[in-house]
Order: C-alpha cells, then structure tokens, then sequence
C-alpha cells in the first residue's frame, strides 16, 4: 500500500487549488499569443505560474531530507536553529532538522531577483535601446515625465487608506510601496522597488505592471478623453527639428548618472545602468556591443525574468485578497498617471503662449513607444492633419527617465521615514 | 507614526524630488545644447 501510495503520490497530493493556478497562468499564457499582449513576459511568468504549482513544487525546492548530524547540533546549541535555517536552507519540525535543497528556479530567483541582477542587466538592455534626441531637441517635455508619476503615490496613498479600512491586508508603509511603483509603467522598475520591500507580493505586482503596460491603448484614451475637450485634443504644435551633436548625446548619460548618484544614491544601479546601456548606443565605437545588449542580453534576461517571477506565484501567496488588490490598485496607478501628465499641461498652458496639446502630457508615462503612438493616434483622429508625435515621444522618453528616478525616491526615503 | 502621514510624507518629498531631478536634467540639456550645438562636418574636399 505504501509503495501504491508513493507511485501515486502525486495524484494524492493534488490540490483543487493548482486548478485555479493553472486557469491564471492559462489566461496570460492566452493573453500572450492570441492578444499579443507583452507576450516575451506574459508566457513565461503564465507558464512559470504552472510550473510551480505542480504537487511537491519540485521546480521550486527538492523534498526535505533529516539531517540527523544537524539535528543532535541544533538540539545541543539550539541558538544555531536561526543560522541554519537562515542560511542553509534546513526546516525544522518537532526538534528535528530537514536540509532543503533549492530548485532550478529558486536558484534562479536568489541569484536573479534577490540580488537585483535581471532588472538592472535589463536595464542597460533598455538603455542601449533608448534615443534620447527627441527629449533633447524639446526638454520642455522633461516635465510630463514627471508629472506623470503621480499615480505611484497616488495609489501610496489609496493601498494605506485600504490598509486602514481591511488591516488584514497586511499593507505597510513599505508594501504599499512596492505596490505603487507599479505606477512606474517600468516592469523593472517595479520588480526592483519589490524586491527590497515586498519580496513576497514580487508575482502579483510584476503581472499587474506587465499587464497594465500592455494594456495602455485600452487604459488611456478613456483618461485623456474625459479630461480634454476636444478642442484641447485639437491642439497644434509646432515642432522645430533641432539636429543635437554627437558630443551632446554623449555626455548626457555621463552627466545624468552623476547627478543621480549625488542626488539619490541608492539610485545608481538604476540609473547607472540604463544610462551605460545608452552611452554604449551613442558612442558609436560599440556597434556589436549596443546590438548585443539590444538583442541577445534583452532576450535572455526577459525569458529568465519572466519564468522566474511566474514561479513566485504559488498558490498559498497568490491566491489571497491582496492579489486582487494590487491588480485593481495597478489599474488606479495608470490612470492617474495618465492624469497627471495631462493635467500638468493643462495647467502649463495657462501659464504659456505656446499652447501644448494636453494629450502629450499623458505620454509622460515610462510605456514606450506604446503611449506616444495612442497620443497621436488620438490626435489624428481629432485632426487628420495634426502631427505632435515627436513631442509624444520626446514627453515618453521623458516618463523613462521619471519612472527611474521616482523608484530611486521612493528606496530613498521609505527607510528613512521609517526612521522618523 | 501613523502609515498615512508617513504615506502623505513620501507623496510630498517624492513627488517634489521627481519634479526636482527631472529640472535639474533640463537645465543639464538646455546648457548642454547651447554649448555644444550641432556643427556639419565639412566636407574635407572643400579645402
């Protein structure tokens, strides 16, 4: 019997629970290819979400092994239960140890996650990939880059708020946090803010950044309508195409990456890395070096990015109210993003003779070049002949360097209001 | 202290830093612009 027992161990061991799992990683595996929504990481963190829901989570962490010389050491000197379980992966039950070895992707996630190492390597990825000329023939659109992250402490404040209202949510000035640099519209962003603070919410928070990103053409034009007229939308501007010299294009990242590590050092692997990402891009003397960092180190990190966050969605911590929570909470970020951007050239416009087209602001978001496209899509729509998507894209240029510096802030000052 | 005043704390200091960063860069690329403007390179055989 005990041998039927072991053969089908699986089977026993099922839980009604994988099921749900499954149906989750199933709809953004289904999101991924029939809706081509962010599918380099929807279908791996869709089938990482599986895989880690399959009976005894093998992928995760090997079975428990007694270690009975650990056990008679622990027994004699039990203050060294805290090391061995904190450092070398024992469990103990009833007095007695278990040596736990990790899994593949538990590997992966100590050594990818945990160390910050996958979303800086894609941000140097990401920095190679960037053009900043846009942003540096109309810096005036530096602005909405930071307008629009208002959502992130928007939303702050509204999962604090919630946390006062259901305090079995458990979300912390920290945890909420985490949760609003979804706001980010920058899934590395997201995945390092997590990371330092909420390493236990990094799957649902990762998803909904991903999700919402790939969501942006259905979340803002909604936004931007109900907050402009149409004659606002109507708005032209005049694009003037400045040519910005090579020696410009160079310091800029130099200089940028030296400001923000005076400024918020605690920043720099961010910023330092997005910003060697684009001075390899600009120098113009590493070609095979920038495609490298564009094509191949892009597309490794993101396939192990994406299947080493899907394996933190486990069931005893993703299927929980907060989960939920933080979807709809990634949602109020977006658009009160969008919001900021939008308002803040409204309010600009009263203030200026150039009139700016308030729909620009709301490309302040780090979504590129998702955002600056709906932009002008939307203005086209309004006037066949008008074209402000150079400044779109000079305003979500802009919401990458936002996006980057407001994670840099808020790893700066939690720990120390914490302190106060 | 309590969690919403921490919360409205980060929303002011953070907020206003973003603000200030990003005024900070624009005034880096407005200076870079002007002093290192965008010169054609000349064509050697016009020498």
């Amino acid at each position: 019997m005990e041998q039927f027992r072991q053969l089908f161990q699986g089977v026993i061991e099922f839980r009604l629970e994988y099921i749900v799992m499954y149906i989750v990683g199933g709809v953004l595996i289904y999101l991924a290819i029939k809706k081509d929504y962010e599918p380099m990481l929807l279908l791996p963190i869709g089938f990482g979400a599986i895989l880690v829901n399959l009976p005894f989570k093998s992928i995760w962490q090997y079975e428990a092994q007694l270690d009975e010389t650990v056990t008679k050491i622990v027994s004699d000197y039990p203050t060294l239960q805290e090391f061995f379980t904190e450092k070398l992966n024992y469990v103990f039950e009833n007095g007695q140890a278990f040596k736990v070895e990790p899994g593949i992707l538990q590997i992966l996630f100590n050594s990818g996650i945990l160390t910050e190492l996958f979303p800086v390597l894609i941000f140097v990825a990401v920095g190679a990939m960037i053009d900043f000329s846009p942003l540096l023939k109309n810096p005036r659109m530096i602005l909405f880059g930071a307008a629009a992250q208002f959502g992130i402490f928007f939303t702050i404040m509204v999962a604090l708020l919630l946390n006062k209202v259901f305090p079995d949510l458990g979300f912390d000035l920290k945890t909420a946090a985490s949760i609003g640099i979804i706001g980010a519209a920058d899934g590395p962003t997201s995945i390092f803010v997590a990371s330092k603070f909420a390493k236990h919410l990094i799957g649902p928070i990762s998803v909904a950044a991903y999700s919402y990103m790939s969501l942006v053409p259905i979340i803002q034009p909604p936004v931007i309508k109900a907050l402009t007229t149409k004659k606002e939308r109507m708005i032209r501007m005049e694009y003037k195409d400045v040519k910005v010299s090579k020696a410009v294009l160079i310091l800029f990242p130099i200089v940028v990456t030296v400001i923000a590590g005076i400024l918020a050092p605690i920043s720099v692997s961010l910023v330092g890395l997005l910003m060697f990402g684009n001075l390899i891009r600009e120098s113009g003397v590493l070609e095979r070096l920038s495609k490298t960092a564009q094509n191949e180190l892009a597309n490794l990190v993101t396939l192990l990015l994406g299947i080493t966050i899907g394996s933190t969605m486990h069931y005893e911590s993703f299927l929980q109210p907060a989960t939920l929570m933080i979807l709809l909470m990634g949602l109020v970020a977006f658009v009160f993003d969008t919001a900021g951007g939008v308002l803040l050239a409204k309010i600009m416009n009263l203030f200026t003779k150039e009139k700016i087209n308030p729909m620009v602001g709301a490309a302040g978001i780090s979504a590129f070049p998702m955002s600056a496209r709906i932009v002008q899509r939307m203005a086209k729509k309004e006037d066949p002949q008008n074209f402000i998507l150079m400044q779109a894209v000079g305003a979500n240029v802009a919401g990458q360097l936002g996006s980057i510096v407001a994670g840099g802030m808020v790893l700066a000052l939690v720990p120390w209001l914490l302190t106060l | 202290m309590d969690d919403i005043v921490l919360g409205m704390q980060l929303m002011q200091y953070g907020l206003s830093g973003v603000f200030l960063v990003l005024i900070l860069f624009y005034a880096v690329i407005t200076l870079l612009m002007k002093t290192l403007p965008y010169q054609p390179q000349k064509d050697e055989n016009e020498q």
